[in-house]
């Protein structure tokens, strides 16, 4: 018996802007996908090529709540979906969603990695053990009895990892599950998946150095299939030597803060004793989960206070310097197309079409049912189109292709902005001309030896 | 109402047992509702939010404070004009602008609604959520029932806390500084958080089956209450003062 096994799958969503039985393009157009158990997975993919709504598939939650034609089998551990419901498949398979925020419900992280086990039934001695080795696995045990809103992304994600650990289930689904994460939680994710004798399937768009050597298969799901190949090919694939920007100091100006003090409750106290970010550079700022990267952006753009220091702009005139793309697109995105969104606040003077053309965006697409990447991709839309002196790039690479993540980056300084991208991943902070990095609570610049 | 999720701050309340909370919310309820004078009623209101900082800090409790402080404004604006009967306070030319009884009405109405949502936000600032669900199902509730509830009162604050992402977002998109807000452009924010409240729905639904909640399996627990013990003392002099308030204040 295999782990997973789909037989000519074939998917498409439903298209609810029409009233009569209309669909978009098909997703899945005859997959085929067989894991046996205990066998470790990689699958590349690109941006909307699918990775999510396989997951979903996989857990049966995809036609059941967000529509859709489904097609072929799909089995887990021998279970077929078609007639077994979400809730019967908590032992055999849990996901990692690639959106922290859709999957946490309770308010505690210790509820939360308590949460399935609960409805497990579980002994309670068991279920004390299995949370207290999770959180401990995930560095989340000081930090279990907090509010689940005061995580950062990559503490969410840590915590999701956490409640896949506590349920032990038979597959694990890790959709770009290696985003957000910093190098020390890279690693131990990787060394997990390693040693565990679970069936793992990891489904990403950008290919990792840490991820060489722990699979056992690799495919790539491109044009609504999936095909094998080596370990070579799938990181050949996605892997593409981009230049790093060059610095463009024709504009003059620049933004800078001097001996700031930021502190986020009782949780961090980030000492900033000197910060540049002139217009025409690409500077990267890097850190651990949790150590005030974007606490630096929110202060930085001027939607939080810092308890000392100075900024180079008054408070009130940072918001309109610097676009903040914030880490989740979902809380910048909210009108009902992509056109709509665009065009707000204000349509005059604006090149709608020719924006979603550089973007890769339908200008008539639904933003809210547009996939995770495109929502990203909307979000740097909207602010190529504000066209600001300075950008602070707040993780945008989660879920986007190293050539998206550059293209974006050299469309927002089309005219000399400065940006500031924060981010965990060392090929995207090569990119920049100078470094950031957050460590024993000081920021400060790296030398080139970092 | 505000509801902050739970705040992890050392205080009397995060100390209590989670049924007997319950129980002191629902006597704070009943006591604002009984016919006592409107000093009285809006001097609980005032210790009641001094109360609050305390435990749960005074950012908090002015955030609280700051989400009711709009339907208080507008009670102040309506209320002398609903309130015209009564003993004069403020006349303009020859006009009753505000009378004795609206006054009184204005405050003993903001009060009462300042006193249950600070009750309410404190019950849900200093209670774990595992000790809540424990607490509905000491009180009949079934726990699939009393998990639904508590679930609700864990999404408001998501709500909330989308509610001023989206706000800044659109702060964000303004082109010219310090421009001041009007009221009007506070509606994109708010149907963005409809919007946003609305997407969540079939994918908190994935997230809770996907956790295994639906199934047959009966549900074990993983916070377990102490003895009332000590308790029924909080109790009983809790309802002494509250009864000696009444006799005191009655009207």
């Amino acid at each position: 018996m295999n782990a997973i096994e789909v037989r000519n799958l074939k998917f498409k969503y439903k298209d609810y802007r029409k009233d009569s039985e209309a669909w978009y393009e098909p997703v899945f157009l005859g997959l085929d996908l067989v894991v046996g158990c205990g066998e470790h997975m990689m699958i590349m993919g690109k941006a909307e090529s699918g990775k999510t709504t396989l997951c979903r598939i996989l857990t049966g939650s995809v036609p059941k709540y967000l529509g859709g034609k489904l097609e072929g089998s799909v089995a887990i551990n021998g279970k077929d979906l078609s007639v077994t419901q979400t809730w019967d498949l908590v032992n055999d398979v849990a996901i990692v969603a690639q959106n922290s925020e859709e999957q946490l419900v309770c308010s505690s992280v210790e509820d939360e990695a308590a949460f399935p086990l609960q409805m497990m039934g579980q002994q309670r001695d068991k279920m004390v053990h299995s949370v207290d080795a999770a959180l401990s696995q995930f560095g989340l045990e000081s930090r279990r009895l907090q509010s689940v809103e005061s995580l950062s992304g990559g503490e969410k994600k840590r915590l999701l990892l956490a409640v896949t650990k506590a349920i032990g289930p038979g597959i694990c689904l890790l959709d770009e599950t290696f985003d957000e994460l910093d190098q020390t939680y890279k690693s131990i994710l990787a060394d997990w998946i390693r040693s565990t004798d679970r069936t793992v399937l990891l489904l990403c768009s950008r290919p990792l150095e840490i991820c060489r050597g722990i699979f056992d298969s690799f495919g790539i799901l491109e044009d609504g299939v999936i095909r094998s190949c080596t370990e070579e090919q799938a990181f050949e694939t996605r892997l593409s030597s981009l230049p790093p920007f060059a610095t463009d100091l024709s504009q003059a100006g620049a933004i800078t803060a001097r001996d700031l003090e930021i502190a986020k409750g009782g949780e961090f106290h980030l000492m900033v004793p000197s910060f540049e970010l002139r217009r025409g550079e690409v500077v990267a700022l890097s850190g651990a989960n949790g150590s005030g990267k974007s606490s630096f952006a929110r202060a930085l753009s001027g939607l939080d206070d810092v308890l000392k220091g100075q900024f180079s702009l008054e408070k009130k005139q940072r918001p309109v310097e610097i676009g903040y793309l914030f880490q989740n697109p979902d809380f910048q995105i909210f009108l009902t197309t992509v056109r709509d969104e665009l065009e707000y606040p204000n349509a005059k003077g604006k090149d709608i079409d020719g924006t979603c053309s550089l973007f890769g965006l339908n200008p008539d697409g639904i933003a809210s049912i547009l996939s995770y990447p495109e929502r990203k991709k909307l979000q740097a839309a909207v602010y190529y189109l504000l066209d600001r002196p300075y950008y602070i790039l707040d993780e945008m690479e989660s879920a986007l292709e190293y050539e998206d993540c550059h293209r974006i980056i050299g469309l927002l300084r089309r005219h000399g902005a400065g940006v500031l991208i924060i981010t965990h991943d060392s090929r995207i902070a090569a990119w920049a001309s100078r470094r950031y990095v957050i460590e024993d609570c000081v920021m400060k610049e790296a030398s080139d030896e970092h | 109402m505000n509801i902050d999720s739970f705040v992890e701050r050392p205080s009397i309340l995060s100390r209590l047992d989670s049924r007997l909370k319950l129980i002191l919310l629902l006597e704070l309820c009943a006591l604002v509702f009984l016919p006592l004078k409107t000093a009285a009623i809006a001097g609980l209101a005032a210790a009641l939010s001094l109360f609050a900082a305390s435990q749960t800090g005074f950012k908090r409790a002015s955030k609280v404070f700051g989400s009711v402080l709009p339907v208080i404004l507008i009670m102040l604006v309506l209320s002398p004009l609903t309130e015209r009967a009564g003993d004069p306070l403020l006349v303009l030319g020859g006009t009753v602008v505000l009378t004795r009884q609206a006054l009184d009405s204005l405050l003993r109405i903001g009060s009462r609604f300042l006193i249950l949502t600070f009750g309410f936000s404190l019950l849900i600032q200093t209670t774990r959520q595992g000790d809540l669900v424990e607490a509905l199902v000491c009180f009949g509730l079934s726990y699939k029932a009393s998990l639904t509830v508590s679930l609700i009162l864990r999404f408001l604050p998501s709500l909330s806390h989308a509610f001023s992402q989206i706000s800044e977002s659109h702060l964000l998109r303004q082109s010219k500084a310090g421009r001041r807000r009007k009221i009007g452009e506070t509606i994109p924010s708010l149907i963005s958080a409809l919007v946003f409240a609305l997407r969540q729905i079939p994918l908190s639904a994935m997230a809770l089956e996907q956790r295994g909640f639906g199934g047959s399996v009966k549900p074990s627990r993983f916070h377990k209450l102490p003895g009332f013990g000590s308790s029924v003392w909080v109790l009983a002099a809790f309802t002494a003062a509250a009864a000696a308030f009444c006799l005191l204040f009655w009207k």
